[in-house]
């Protein structure tokens, strides 16, 4: 797959993510949902994720300047890449972690 | 934070500026498409999460589905919202309930704790929790605990009220259930207790102790009265063993006792009857009965549990009273066999009185026969008498005697009796005691005894005699068969030879004799034994081999005095007149017809009664009537005799009998009757008739 050869893993091939979610909602529980599949499917055994609730520590929003949830920042390799909304579209995920080229410049 | 560092103080590319345009661009797509469903919103101090629309609807299935009641209220009870457990639990709908105050649901009694549970108190925020009860619309009461929270409290909104019901039905069912079986297991418990008392109580009152064995253990648990009984008391309780139990028992018996245990194991079932040493006389040795069962656990014994009690007196009981048994019946054995033999020799001895008269004087040679004939008779009709004595069936004549006296007054005869080696002894008693006996059989008694305590001194020794007084409870009375009351104690006690247990066993049973033949017959004892029981009394006998003999005959005592009057013996006179002899027995009569005659005075016989009251009818010439006493047929004896006393006034009565002590008691003898004990003489057949026909005139 060329998305694979293109991609940028850190030193040691790690992609670790991070994934803000509010309590419960409907769209947190997606994106979670959604997220484990896409990483299993195209970085099996090379990722990590971290799920930061913020209906529990809403401090941590600041950090990652985050305004809308659910939002998914891939924290490496560097650069700091960030998807926002449910992951449900795929390409849509792969392209925003830079994982295949973006095809087009909006 | 790297990317913060990043992005720092330095003024931010040209690339990054637009990558940061491109993030929010694709933020505002993202909340555009309905993709992002909270947001955040950075406030000066802290960010705050807004979630947007229907972004609780996991938590609202979470709460529709619990199996908890979850209501909102409003700070004065009004329902603002309800899950559908709630409304189950008052069994409505929960359109019906939204809008309406929660008051009316609970019990009237829980309303203030209800609005406690509202007002929340100064710590609102923290959870709080009570139990109260619901109405259902059906009139069930559903008991409830409820747990409420505030909403988080922002100061511009109504104060809401968050209460999670739950329903307790079944924990109260099940604690209810608990308890009722607590109640019934202290219940058991209790009853149990009480049983255990009743138990030791009754136990008590039967003398029995109670013990336990745990096998599994190796302990044993043993009732106070069960260390009494066992003479375990002194040993002290603590630690006691299963073989500890048999230490108790007579040390060569104790390999027994054990064996009798372990077969209990097997068997399943304990009982015997064993010696154990007394605790207060360590001579003593008292009879215990032991019942036991065995309990098993996994097939295994596991539990030895039983009572024991003190047989002793039980056996003692049962021991004498299987000896008076025996004694009653070779008794009546006895009684019968005197009776013919009685007969035999009257007929015997009448007949050489007869015939004594018709001997010339001169033929000394038939002379001596003939008084070897007349004394074997006197033999014989001495040992019928003791025979008789035996079976309690002599006649009787009792009256209240002062045995001291009596034994003076004897006193030669018996040193005589005893010969020169063996001394006798008669100790002054306290008090002059009278009983009611017959003093001539009461001498034949103490002789008999003097004579065997002498054969028991064939070295010499001494002869004691003595009286006592003595009174018995109806317990101890019972146990020697006789009267509550007080008896006269004459003891005979010697210093020879004792017997053994077997021996002392069988004294009293006619003819049992361990002398050599032709010394002792074993009648001797016998008259004594029947003569005391004849009495109202009994005997004791204490004997130990090498250690001599007591005999103690205990006879009624009485505070009568005697006046005592010696029985004169009337000379032989000449009858006249005409005698009528009743007898069934041919021979007895003509035996008796014929010494009448020798007397001089005329006969007329009959067989029985009715042929003897139809001689009478006929023939007005009969002065006296001589009668067997017992007789076959519908007229004894006695009736005869007292009929002829009511309705012939001159005619005079003589009645013979071989025992006439029984009827003599049963229904009495009219006091102008005379009486001939059986065998009698010439001699005395004519004083009896002489002495009724005084009577008659
Ligand atoms: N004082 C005694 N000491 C030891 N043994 C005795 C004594 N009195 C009785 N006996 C035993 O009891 C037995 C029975 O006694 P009992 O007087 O009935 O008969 P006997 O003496 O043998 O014969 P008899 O008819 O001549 O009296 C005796 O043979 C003797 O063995
Ligand atoms: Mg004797």
């Amino acid at each position: 797959m060329t998305a694979v050869e293109d991609m940028q893993p850190g030193d040691d091939g790690q992609v670790h993510l991070r994934l803000y979610v509010a309590g419960q909602t409907p769209k947190s529980l997606a994106a979670i949902a959604n997220l484990k599949r896409l990483c299993e499917e195209h970085l099996s055994g090379r990722y990590s994720i971290e799920v930061v609730d913020l209906q529990v520590t809403p401090q941590l929003a600041a950090g990652d300047q985050i305004v809308a949830v659910p939002t998914l920042i891939r924290r490496l390799p560097p650069p700091l890449r960030r998807v926002i909304g449910d992951l449900s579209n795929a390409e849509r995920v792969l392209v925003g972690l830079d994982m295949i080229p973006r095809s087009s410049t909006p | 934070m790297r990317a913060d560092e990043d992005t720092g103080d330095k003024l931010p590319s040209r690339e990054q500026l637009e990558e940061r345009l491109r993030e929010a661009e694709e933020t505002l797509d993202a909340i555009r498409r309905g993709e992002v469903d909270a947001v955040v919103v950075h406030h000066p101090d802290g960010e705050r999460i807004y979630t947007l629309e229907s972004a609780d609807r996991p938590y609202r299935v979470l709460v529709e589905h619990m199996q908890e009641g979850a209501v909102t209220l409003t700070s004065d009870g009004v329902i603002l919202y309800c899950n559908r457990r709630f409304a189950a639990l008052l069994g409505l709908t929960r359109e019906s309930m939204i809008g309406r105050s929660v008051i009316p649901y609970l019990e009237r009694a829980d309303a203030r704790v209800m609005t406690e549970l509202l007002s929340g108190g100064a710590d609102a925020g923290a959870g709080r929790a009570a139990e109260v009860t619901l109405h259902r619309t059906d009139g069930h009461a559903i008991p409830v605990t409820l747990s409420a929270v505030d909403l988080p409290f922002e100061a511009d909104l109504p104060r809401i009220i968050c209460i999670i019901a739950t329903d307790l039905t079944h924990a109260r069912q099940r604690s209810h259930e608990l308890a009722a079986t607590n109640e019934q297991l202290a219940a058991e418990m209790v009853e149990r207790r009480s049983a255990e008392d009743r138990l030791a109580v009754a136990l008590d009152a039967a003398g029995m102790g109670s013990w336990d064995i745990d096998l599994e253990q190796g302990s044993v648990t043993i009732s106070r009265q069960a260390e009494v009984i066992l003479g375990l008391a002194e040993a002290g309780s603590a630690a006691r063993t299963p073989d500890s139990l048999l230490h108790p028992f007579l040390a060569h018996e104790q390999a027994e006792v054990k064996a009798a245990f372990d077969l209990a194991m097997t068997t399943g079932v304990l009982d015997f009857e064993r010696r154990v040493r007394s605790p207060s006389e360590e001579s003593a040795r008292r009879w215990v009965h032991v019942i036991g069962r065995t309990y098993h656990r996994d097939g295994l014994p596991a539990r030895l549990v039983g009572v024991v009690a003190d047989v002793t007196e039980r056996r003692l009981m049962e021991t004498q009273l299987r000896q008076a048994q025996k004694m009653e019946a070779v008794g009546q054995l006895t009684g019968g066999i005197a009776h013919d033999f009685n007969n035999l020799l009257m007929v015997i001895g009448g007949s050489l009185d007869v015939l004594e008269s018709s001997i010339p004087g001169e033929n000394a040679r038939a002379q001596r026969f003939f008084a070897a004939a007349k004394s074997g008779v006197e033999r014989g009709a001495s040992l019928n008498q003791q025979l008789l004595a035996f079976s309690r069936r002599q006649d009787l004549q009792a009256q209240p005697v002062c045995v001291d006296d009596l034994l003076r007054a004897f006193a030669t005869l018996l040193s005589r009796a005893l010969g020169e080696t063996v001394s006798l002894e008669l100790p002054q008693p306290a008090q002059r005691w009278y009983c009611r006996s017959d003093p001539h059989q009461l001498e034949t008694a103490i002789l008999n005894l003097a004579i065997n305590a002498r054969d028991a001194m064939p070295h010499g020794g001494r002869l004691t005699i003595m009286t006592a007084l003595t009174t018995l409870t109806p317990r101890e009375a019972l146990a020697v068969d006789a009267e509550a009351g007080s008896y006269v104690v004459v003891r005979v006690r010697d210093s020879g030879t004792g017997m053994t247990p077997e021996t002392a066993a069988r004294i009293f049973d006619p003819f049992f004799t361990t002398k050599a033949m032709g010394k002792g017959t074993g009648l001797g004892l016998s008259q004594v034994y029947g003569f005391v029981r004849q009495s109202g009394g009994f005997v004791n006998v204490t004997s130990e081999m090498g250690q001599g003999t007591t005999i103690d005959l205990c006879l009624p005592y009485t505070d009568e005095v005697a006046a005592a009057s010696p029985v004169t013996q009337a000379p032989t006179a000449a009858g006249d007149g005409r005698v009528l002899v009743v007898d069934d027995d041919i021979n007895v009569r003509e035996v008796s017809v014929a010494m009448l005659s020798a007397l001089g005075y005329t006969t007329v016989e009959a067989g029985d009664a009715v042929e003897a009251l139809g001689i009478l009818a006929q023939r007005s010439d009969i002065h006296v009537i001589f009668s067997d006493v017992i007789m076959p047929g519908e007229i004894n004896g006695l009736d005869l005799a007292r009929y002829v006393r009511a309705n012939y006034a001159n005619v005079a009565v003589v009645l013979a009998s071989g025992y006439t002590a029984q009827q003599r008691d049963d229904k009495g003898t009219p006091s102008d009757v005379e009486l001939l004990r059986k065998p009698y003489s010439r001699a005395a057949l004519a004083a009896a008739l002489t002495r009724a026909r005084a009577a008659q005139a």
